[in-house]
């Protein structure tokens, strides 16, 4: 624990050094978020509701999905982005040597809690979504955290597996864009979706699911059982995949000495 | 002399031959956006509704159309033009006999060449998988008009980043700035939303980034054709004589100031 509090300070401190950067990187995203509030609102004077999903769902569903991209920003994505080059330098010793946990190692040390506020315009969303409707919570709200941790460990352990081909594959980058991409699709209702596409997104590559089920449990348009059923069950399986790989992975790996 | 410029281009076209894997990932970030907004098109229009003189296929075809222009609308330049300043390598350019600006522009489309012909084919792709739901023109002439409005876009695109980028002569830096504004422009170029279904339309339809999408997209639906494409044409070409010459004074006046270390 104290480990991984200094680890945090550390990147606290380091992004304080780059303070514009990461203000105009908030704006540009907050630009985008206008922009597909835009979008919104525009659908919204034609139509009531979008598959169950009024405007005031949809806000809690992309203030959802702003959340969770920003949280999952803030603390994993460094350290996972960063292990495909350690693998291909050679340098995974470094981390395997430690007399810490060598995943959560990965994972955590490019943690970068300075950018919580970055998250902010989203719990804004949320909480205007939520206002829109005039809906309280209650216990639902309980049950939505653990579906947005659920969606965020889900969403880190997919993406965790793409950067574990880097034991095999010499490049693996652009699959994080890929990945990255088709979180495009996290931004809509996951009702929307239907086919081959629906069953694609909601078990291979789990995209859809990433924000609907946590906004369906809050603004009560599904039972948060059955939700996070799925969601225990996805992350059972995405987890063993993760395991099997990195364990693999570390047995064709070649350091440098 | 225009021979010089070539030889930059097809410099940058060599480059990225080098990363040509890189380019062909590329081709995911014409072809996922505009099928996950396909599907919310369909659920809102599927039973032959239309918004704002847009129905299904219209709006289908104008994100597929509108994410090709705009992804591949060079908005903020070269990034480079900008460090140069910063680090003094733009006195290599300065001493040469060359235009700054053109020389950059035609760099530029060298470097991106790879990258629109890989959209293309992903703009075909995605045209295949929802080809029940695409306006495909027959006539030659709108694939011709549409694109030749995109690369005024481009132009336009390009002179605004250019001359952002030029701020550098004034702020210790100004890549912030661009891609700040890359976002803005972005939206004003209508990859979004159509541009005539926002409100305070008339503001968005006069500034210059509705050439770098929305209008071409237009064109492509055949929702903009005869006297107005004149019209748009007309204005597209004072709004690139109007950056292009912004962006010679821009320099002009920001060279004066630039000061870089050696002999």
């Amino acid at each position: 624990m104290r480990f991984i509090k200094s680890l945090f300070k550390l990147r606290l401190k380091m992004d304080l050094a780059f303070r514009v950067d990461v203000f105009f990187n908030f704006f540009t995203q907050l630009v985008y978020l206008i922009g597909i509030l835009l979008l919104f609102r525009v659908i919204y004077l034609n139509v009531s509701e979008i598959g169950g999903f009024t405007l005031g769902d949809v806000y809690v569903l992309l203030g959802t999905y702003f959340i969770l991209i920003e949280v999952y920003n803030m603390t994993f994505r460094g350290g996972i982005l960063s292990l495909p080059e350690t693998v291909k330098g050679g340098n995974l010793e470094i981390y395997l040597l430690k007399p810490v946990n060598t995943i959560a190692f990965i994972l955590l040390k490019r943690v970068n809690i300075g950018r919580v506020w970055r998250a902010l315009p989203g719990f804004i969303l949320l909480i205007y979504g939520l206002k829109m409707n005039d809906i309280h919570t209650g216990m639902n709200l309980v049950y939505y955290i653990i579906s947005l941790i659920l969606s965020l460990i889900i969403y880190t352990v997919s993406n965790f597996c793409i950067s574990l081909l880097s034991f095999w594959f010499y490049e693996v980058n652009n699959m994080f864009y890929i990945y990255d991409d088709l979180m495009e699709f996290a931004k809509y209702p996951d009702v929307i979706y239907s086919g081959i596409i629906r069953k694609v997104f909601m078990t291979i590559i789990p995209v859809i699911i990433f924000s609907s089920f946590p906004a369906r449990i809050l603004i009560g348009l599904s039972s948060f059982q059955e939700i996070l059923i799925y969601q225990a069950i996805l992350l059972l399986v995405f987890s063993g995949i993760s395991l099997i790989l990195w364990q693999r992975g570390l047995v064709k790996y070649q350091g440098r000495g | 002399m225009i021979r010089l410029y070539l030889e930059g281009a097809k410099c940058e076209i060599k480059r990225m031959l080098q990363y040509k894997a890189n380019s062909l990932f590329y081709l995911t970030v014409v072809l996922i956006p505009p099928l996950a907004l396909f599907f919310l098109w369909k659920t809102i229009l599927s039973h032959g509704g239309s918004i704002g003189g847009y129905n299904l296929s219209d709006m289908v075809t104008y994100f597929i159309v509108t994410q090709f222009f705009v992804m591949n609308t060079p908005y903020s330049a070269w990034i480079e033009i900008g460090e140069s300043i910063k680090d003094g390598s733009l006195s290599l350019w300065l001493t040469k006999p060359v235009n700054h600006y053109l020389l950059y522009l035609f760099r530029l489309i060298g470097s991106w060449i790879l990258q629109w012909i890989f959209g293309i084919a992903g703009v075909i792709v995605v045209s295949i998988i929802l080809k029940d739901y695409v306006v495909i023109p027959k006539e030659a002439s709108t694939y011709f008009l549409s694109i030749l409005f995109w690369m005024g876009g481009i132009v336009i695109g390009f002179s605004y980043g250019y001359i952002l980028n030029l701020l550098s002569f004034w702020f210790e830096r100004s890549t912030y700035i661009i891609y700040f504004s890359e976002g803005i422009v972005a939206l004003l170029s209508g990859m979004l939303i159509p541009l005539d279904l926002l409100p305070a339309k008339s503001l968005w339809l006069f500034l210059p980034f509705k050439f770098c999408g929305y209008v071409p997209a237009q064109i492509f639906l055949r929702k903009i054709s005869g006297l107005d494409i004149v019209f748009e044409f007309v204005s597209m070409a004072i709004w690139i004589f109007v950056l292009v010459s912004l962006s010679h004074l821009v320099f002009k006046i920001g060279s004066r100031r630039f000061t870089a270390s050696g002999g």
